[in-house]
């Protein structure tokens, strides 16, 4: 069965790019450019992992990490995180928050694959 | 691809680092392709935002637009213009209102070259598919 990965990004350029690469290494994508579009698009997608982007208007990724691990369906999906600012406080947040995993950007697209690969169940 | 191994690049830098940047894409031209063209556009929306902001002294606002260009310029190795928008970004951020004018002009600078860059990559790429 096709797995299905949600991105959040609101940068169109960082979407686009791993989009391209997730749906090249044969998932289905859906995007979302802010949280609140993210938790509305996981109702009824049976998605299996979260790319998010930590650095977002309004709620930011550990925000929406923190909302989404609060739904009981939600609580064991993996979520990779992308941050511009590679900084060990945001990491110490996302850690207790849930994040599985971290990838700076800019990334390569065989990176995300790859990272995506290893966590998506 | 990763820009802060280039925190002292000089502005003599070559714009783009294609070779870089298509590596980091995957080795997928079309995209490298579309990523330049999407940049080309958001440069001239994000610019006139910072502009705007700058000239308003309005940091929280030049924060958000610098933040978005930066994200947008790390896409690709455009690494001048990206350390003149993350100067930027980091002035705003902490509202030295006194820096925004002389970033400013760098970024506007590095943006001219990278646009100039990469129209005229675009335009061969062009001509090397038809």
């Amino acid at each position: 069965m096709e797995k299905k990965i949600l991105v959040v990004d609101d940068a169109d350029i960082s979407r686009m790019i791993a989009t391209r690469a997730l749906k090249a290494a044969g998932y289905k994508v859906f995007e979302a450019t802010n949280a609140s579009n993210a938790l509305a698009l996981l109702d009824g997608r049976d998605i299996s992992m979260v790319v998010c982007d930590f650095s977002m208007p309004g709620m930011d990724g550990i925000e929406f990490v923190k909302a989404l691990k609060e739904m009981s369906q939600y609580k064991l999906m993996p979520v990779l995180m992308l941050t511009a600012a590679d900084k060990q406080e945001i990491r110490e947040r996302g850690k207790k928050s849930g994040v599985k995993a971290w990838m700076t950007k800019p990334f390569s697209q065989p990176a995300l694959v790859k990272a995506v690969d290893k966590l998506c169940p | 691809m990763e820009m802060k191994s280039d925190m002292s690049a000089s502005s003599e830098q070559a714009p783009v680092d294609f070779e870089r940047s298509l590596k980091g894409l995957g080795d997928d031209g079309k995209l490298l392709e579309a990523v330049a063209q999407m940049l080309l556009e958001q440069i001239t929306v994000d610019l006139t935002a910072i502009q705007s902001n700058v000239a308003a002294s309005n940091s929280c606002a030049l924060a958000d637009a610098s933040h978005h260009l930066k994200g947008s310029l790390g896409a690709i190795a455009a690494v001048p213009a990206y350390l003149a928008c993350a100067a930027l970004n980091r002035s705003a951020r902490c509202g030295a209102i006194a820096s925004y004018l002389p970033e400013l002009a760098r970024l506007e600078h590095e943006l001219t070259r990278l646009r100039r860059c990469l129209q005229v990559w675009l335009i061969e790429q062009e001509k090397c598919g038809s």
